[in-house]
């Protein structure tokens, strides 16, 4: 089609129609889109013909377009929005650091009902941690995947669900225990231990929904309690005693992680499948693998009546273990924005690698030099009771962190599988050897967490690492799993 | 004959525009059998919006966005993402560009793609489209494309979002159809890859009907919503889409002359685009009587942004103190995917302190009654095809105003008022005007029932595509009769001449 020539009749209107559409036209892919946008004003072929002087709207949509064309500062704002980045910087160390206040306040809460936690014998809160851990992993995928097609209702009913079965699951199993692995006080075992699954229950929702901020905010009330309790400022005389109070600030949170239970379903059904479920197993055996790595931890070191020394480490990474798999996450999602070339991408990924596999070998290099100076310790030490328990406890944790870090990473680059492995390697390698040595793998005597339970720990964990960097280093190598 | 009406997004799951006319297609020609396939962005959870006649044999759902259907097995998994890589590579390139070499890479890579999905597994699941659009992109900017609307900047994200859209938009290549003498698919967007792939596999021709124009539609509806990049990629898509499918198709029929100049513009070859405008039956809206006691202005259709109801609340407030006594009537549902759109409407109703005086009547049992609340009928929408509420309403004796976009200038003629879109000023003058002068109102609603009787009568729509099935059946192939694949009582497909 070809314009008649403007500009006797229809210049000024066609200044004026430039002008107009010049908003829309810097982002307009093809000429027919701007004819659209043209037609959509009120201008038809009849308009275009009477009133610009061009045979229809498609011929004054080129006119219009070459009109701003000639306009350099047009052609620069038109570039500057074609080229501008799409994607925002991801938040991650706000997420990050939100996340770890979510999974440590649990400890502060522990820490102001010490007492009444000493009535429980470690087995029953120990095996509630396990259950907790793993089924909220495991339902947290499932309640994502489900909360991604039917809204935030839905998702929040499969952990709703998922949650109750297990504290029913985990009465049943309590009820049938015997008192030496619950205690004296089988009633407090059962507040303790459910108390725990609700926890775990309110971090999973707040996850699924992405509340952590709002959830981390009713969360407060728990705080002001335990500090009160921890300081010794509760008032003795008061009528609501400590664990009481902690009680009903825990259902606050659980109220608020869980209020859109009730909310319709929104989309229609999403059926899990085969994949799903082996997925969402992968999850659970990834939990088991760490809850039951933690266990053994904290429980190889007998301590004394303070926190055991491995925790120290355990709870230092938590922050750091976020932070550190957020980077990864958002250098990698960065490159996204910042590259449209597929080597310079695949480089920047390479270069990350790297980073993220090099700094990874600190915390092996220093669980390794920590559980070889627990023999080698100035002024004698090493012989000192417990001394050296604790160094090796410590370099246990600094260990046990790290492999946590890995299975991290390899769950994010979605290696499923093999970051289940690795979670379950410690475990399932402490165990090994401890049944080749016929010792018993739980509370230790002093002489044998010393002497060679520790070692092993940190042996295994040390080895473990080691392997699960090789793997990782694969992983962030393999341009699929970036996927 | 046996036909595959195919839809996308409308019938028979949304009410209203094309799945009227769906409706009106199925129940008024049963003679033929219909297959139904529906477009759908997830299976299940729907129910059909209408009851569907005897002679519909099966509904056939195809998701666009549920999840994918990989190839089984792990070979033939592997074998599926390289032919498929294969096939995206001249896909991508095609659609990039523009020309008769790129329409041919297009049609070539969305032949192989069609024919690799013959087995029912999706054509793009598992295949690295992002890197293979990545490069496409590298190549076409590097050979210079469009000059004046150079590529835009293709970020490795971009890639990755547009390979997602795309993967699942070329989805309905998979299905497989059974037997059937014609396709129909009821707009050049995804409807044609079910028909394109019949046609390949089968030699099946198709007509192809426009209610509106998908690839305006697509050019307005993608304005802001996409990052640039995916935009283009997207709207180069569907503009190559739909350019294939006018050149497939046997017929294309077309409710307006607007729409046809966008057809023609895309290269449908001009002998093959028929106008058949919609039809509602004379029976179903005799002229209405009366009219209600209180000056109202009454709107009938689905709460939509394409509906610009914010122009009609607008125009009402300035019509409002103009005509003491006004009243405006909404009366229709809201989608879901319009709730945003309704909840800004009540906005604007209550900011401009109309709430007394316009209503949200929501679904209507029956439009006839809807028009019969109003004084004048309001249409208001920036794109329309052929719009129901204007046919009906002029059948019914009532005056519109309407907006002067797709077909409905042609269609209302000089049997009532027409203003452009988009311009509060000119819609209020025009119910103003009308309010206020009985005498104009009724001679414009009797001189639209006139026009209407005369032009937008149900049997003439339904004659009129009789024949083109008719037409579009005679182009098929001539095949062997297969006896175990053609059932003796039905030899329409072995006997279809050249």
């Amino acid at each position: 089609m070809t314009a008649p020539p403007i500009g006797r009749r229809a210049g000024g209107e066609l200044d004026l129609l430039a002008a107009r559409m010049a908003a829309d036209c810097l982002r307009v892919v093809d000429v027919d889109e701007l004819v659209a946008a043209i037609e959509a004003t009120g201008v038809n072929d009849r308009v275009a013909q009477q009133q610009y002087g061009f045979p229809s709207v498609f011929a004054l949509g080129e006119a219009v377009l070459s009109h701003l064309d000639g306009d350099r500062g047009h052609q620069l704002a038109r570039l500057a929005a074609g080229g501008a980045a799409t994607g925002r910087p991801d938040p991650y160390i706000r997420q990050a650091l939100l996340r770890s206040a979510l999974y440590l306040t649990p400890v502060l809460l522990a820490a102001a009902v010490a007492g009444p936690l000493g009535r429980v014998d470690w087995p029953a809160p120990a095996a509630a941690l396990v259950v907790g851990w793993s089924g909220a992993q495991a339902l947290a995928y499932l309640a994502h995947l489900v909360g991604a097609h039917r809204g935030p209702g839905a998702g929040t009913r499969v952990l709703a669900v998922g949650f109750l079965g297990l504290a029913g699951a985990w009465s049943a199993v309590l009820a049938m225990a015997p008192a030496a692995l619950v205690g004296p006080d089988r009633g407090l075992a059962y507040v303790v231990s459910l108390a725990e699954l609700a926890y775990f229950a309110a971090v999973a929702a707040a996850l699924v929904t992405r509340a952590e901020a709002a959830v981390l905010a009713w969360t407060m009330p728990s705080w002001l309690v335990s500090v009160l309790a921890v300081g010794g400022w509760w008032p003795a005389g008061w009528r609501v005693p400590v664990e009481v109070a902690l009680l009903a600030t825990l259902a606050l949170i659980l109220g608020r992680a869980y209020r859109h239970v009730a909310r319709r379903a929104t989309g229609t059904g999403h059926r899990v499948r085969a994949a799903d479920a082996a997925r969402a197993l992968a999850y659970l055996v990834i939990g088991l693998g760490q809850a039951l790595a933690f266990v053994v931890v904290w429980r190889a070191e007998p301590g004394g009546s303070g926190p055991p020394p491995a925790a120290l480490p355990l709870l230092a990474a938590v922050p750091m273990m976020e932070l550190f798999v957020g980077w990864h996450t958002a250098r990698v999602a960065a490159g996204l924005d910042a590259y449209d070339d597929r080597g310079a991408y695949r480089r920047h990924l390479r270069r990350g690698a790297a980073a993220t596999i090099a700094a990874l070998c600190v915390p092996l290099a220093l669980g390794l030099a920590l559980g070889a100076s627990a023999y080698r310790l100035p002024l004698g030490l090493s012989a000192q009771p417990g001394v050296r328990g604790a160094v090796l406890a410590v370099a246990a944790g600094v260990l046990l962190a790290g492999v946590f870090t890995v299975v991290l990473l390899l769950a994010t680059r979605r290696w499923l599988a093999t970051a289940a492995l690795v979670a379950v390697a410690p475990v399932g390698l402490t165990v090994g050897a401890l049944a080749g040595r016929g010792g018993a793998p739980t509370d230790p005597a002093p002489g044998l967490a010393e002497g060679w339970l520790l070692p092993t720990l940190v042996l295994v964990l040390s080895t473990v690492y080691a392997l699960g960097l090789v793997i990782a280093a694969a992983a962030l190598l393999d341009p699929r799993s970036y996927r | 004959m046996r036909i595959a009406l195919i839809t996308e997004g409308t019938y028979p799951y949304v009410a209203g525009g094309v799945s009227t006319w769906c409706q009106q297609l199925l129940t008024g020609l049963d003679r033929h059998a219909f297959q139904l396939v529906a477009i759908t962005a997830y299976a299940g959870g729907q129910r059909a919006a209408y009851e569907l006649p005897p002679n519909v044999a099966a509904v056939r759902t195809v998701p666009v966005w549920d999840r994918a259907r990989p190839a089984t097995g792990w070979v033939a998994r592997g074998r599926h993402r390289r032919s498929g890589t294969a096939a995206a590579v001249p896909l991508c390139r095609g659609l990039l560009d523009d020309g008769p070499k790129a329409a041919g890479l297009f049609a070539g890579g969305l032949r192989q793609l069609a024919q690799q999905a013959a087995g029912g597994a999706h054509p793009l699941h598992d295949v690295p489209l992002a890197e293979v659009l990545v490069d496409a992109w590298q190549a076409s900017r590097v050979a210079g494309g469009d000059v004046r609307l150079p590529l835009p900047r293709l970020s490795l994200r971009d890639a990755r979002d547009a390979a997602v859209l795309l993967e699942h938009a070329v989805r309905p290549l998979a299905h497989r159809l059974p037997p059937v003498d014609a396709c129909h698919p009821v707009a050049a967007g995804l409807p044609l890859l079910v028909a394109l792939a019949a046609k390949w596999r089968t030699g099946t021709p198709y007509l192809l009907t426009e209610h509106g124009s998908y690839l305006r539609e697509r050019y307005l509806e993608y304005g802001d919503s996409l990052p640039v990049a995916v935009k283009a990629v997207m709207l180069r898509f569907y503009r190559a889409l739909a350019r294939l499918g006018y050149a497939e198709a046997a017929v294309v029929s077309s409710v307006s002359d607007f729409n046809r100049r966008w057809e023609l513009r895309h290269g449908a070859e001009p002998a093959r685009v028929r106008v058949v405008p919609n039809g509602v039956a004379p029976d179903a809206y005799p002229a209405l009587a009366g009219e209600p006691a209180d000056p109202t202005v009454v709107w009938v259709g689905r709460i939509d942004p394409l509906k610009d109801l914010h122009t009609l609340v607008r125009a009402f407030d300035t019509v409002r103190r103009e005509v003491p006594g006004a009243r405006l009537r909404l009366a229709g549902p809201v989608p879901a995917t319009g709730a945003d759109y309704a909840r800004s409407c009540h906005a604007l109703v209550d900011s401009l302190g109309l709430r007394e005086v316009v209503e949200f009547a929501g679904p209507v049992a029956s439009s006839r009654e809807a028009y019969a609340t109003g004084s004048l009928v309001a249409l208001s929408s920036i794109s329309e095809g052929m719009p129901y509420t204007v046919i009906e309403a002029m059948m019914c004796g009532r005056a519109t105003v309407s907006t002067d976009v797709g077909g409905v200038a042609e269609t209302v003629g000089d049997a009532g008022v027409v203003v452009p879109p988009g311009d509060p000023a000119a819609f209020a003058a025009g119910c103003v005007r009308l309010l206020r002068d009985p005498a104009e109102r009724a001679r414009l609603g009797e001189a639209a029932r006139a026009r209407a009787l005369a032009r937008y009568t149900l049997p003439h729509m339904l004659a009129a595509y009789d024949d083109l099935y008719g037409e579009v059946a005679a182009t098929a192939p001539v095949r062997l009769p297969v006896v175990d694949r053609l059932p003796a009582a039905d030899p329409t497909i072995a006997l279809a001449p050249t």
